[in-house]
């Protein structure tokens, strides 16, 4: 355990408190949320859709903060976490939880009461699937953390469209296994060039486990039933030509990015540029794809 | 109620006890309200607590609004 010498501890800023539901995480929650609800057949009224949209960011802010509460000492060992605000000193870890508990139980009630009790339920599932399955029991144990975990980040479109239409059909598993898909070799290619992060961290992802050449392979293979996946909608005949095109041109793209990742056989997060290029596209591949089917449903419709 | 044996706290008025010298835990350590800080931290302390008040009551003023629209929607008021 890290042991910080500091003359005074001050209160916590709320900036802290802000950093503590990792943002950025959150962007991209709301945003596939949003796709969701607007996809969704039927109508919602904007004020209960605005709050259904508040209440998974909230959800997600939850999660964040929870992960952080229990990962504070794995963060610290991290130069890309260690500047958070509990491994940074600047909060304790009993803020953390209430806060994170505070968020999960306003998020999933306030849901309940203004939308529905079926997207309550998924909220609730989906914050306690990262926070203590993904959290405390995948990721400290297996290298297919990230495999299974992938589930509580492929929630929030599924929440979306529940938020509307009260039930859930095949157009949101479709959702739903996309991001499940497109979740390994986003964090893997990740994963590959902060294998130093990672390892010094004791974190047992894939390529400290089973090696370099085991991850690329593992991102190429899955990049083939990602795409398959997102040209579903099209094939079903659940969206027009417009996505179809734009699906398979992000597709073609992103498998070339993944054959590059393949191929190149460095060693050093240095010569790792391939994998970087693909870690970088596949935020872009996702809210496009996203962003997409929702303009396209919503021109349908 | 205290028992007559108990020896009570003795506060000598005027005298500020000195800091003691921590060695502070990031993952187990709190703010604590009730230990010494000189004039510029307790500043900057009041500052962080302004902020966060600030922040706070900023929130709850917007899920009154939002609370207050919700109702208006479910009583079929509001669309």
């Amino acid at each position: 355990m890290t042991i910080v010498t500091r003359d005074i501890i001050l209160p916590a800023e709320w900036r802290d408190f802000w950093a503590l539901t990792k943002p950025r995480v959150m962007s991209l929650v709301v945003f596939t949320a949003l796709c969701g609800l607007l996809a969704a057949p039927g109508n919602i009224h904007p004020m209960i859709g605005f709050m259904a949209i508040l209440c998974i960011a909230v959800g997600a802010g939850a999660s964040g903060a929870l992960n952080q509460y229990y990962e504070a000492d794995i963060d610290a060992k991290m130069a890309r976490t260690a500047g958070r605000p509990l491994p940074g000193g600047r909060m304790d870890r009993q803020s953390a939880l209430h806060f994170g508990i505070g968020l999960a139980a306003f998020s999933v009630v306030i849901m309940g009461m203004a939308v529905n009790w079926l997207s309550a339920g998924l909220l609730a599932f989906s914050i306690f699937f990262y926070a203590v399955v993904y959290t405390i029991w995948l990721k400290p144990n297996t290298p297919q953390n990230i495999v299974i975990g992938g589930a509580a980040g492929a929630f929030p479109p599924v929440i979306g469209w529940a938020a509307v239409t009260g039930d859930v059909t095949l157009m949101p598993i479709i959702l739903f296994a996309i991001i499940f898909l497109w979740t390994p070799p986003h964090f893997w290619a990740l994963a590959l060039f902060m294998k130093a992060d990672y390892g010094a961290a004791g974190i047992p992802m894939l390529p400290n486990v089973s090696g370099q050449r085991v991850t690329r392979n593992q991102i190429f293979l899955y990049s083939f039933p990602m795409a398959a996946a997102s040209v579903l909608p099209y094939v079903l005949a659940e969206t027009s030509w417009l996505y179809g095109s734009v699906a398979a041109v992000l597709n073609v793209i992103f498998i070339a990015l993944a054959f590059a990742v393949w191929r190149n056989p460095a060693t050093e997060a240095a010569d790792m540029k391939a994998e970087k290029r693909l870690f970088a596209f596949s935020i872009m591949y996702l809210f496009l794809l996203f962003a997409v089917f929702a303009a396209d449903r919503m021109l349908m419709i | 109620m205290n028992s007559a044996s108990e020896t009570p706290n003795i506060v000598k008025l005027g005298t500020k006890p000195p800091v003691p010298a921590r060695t502070i835990d990031p993952h187990q350590a709190q703010y604590d309200p009730d230990a010494s800080y000189t004039a510029e931290e307790t500043l900057s302390i009041r500052k962080r607590q302004a902020s966060r008040s600030f922040v706070t009551g900023a929130l709850l003023f917007a899920l009154c609004v939002m609370f207050f629209g919700i109702t208006l929607v479910k009583v079929g008021y509001w669309g």
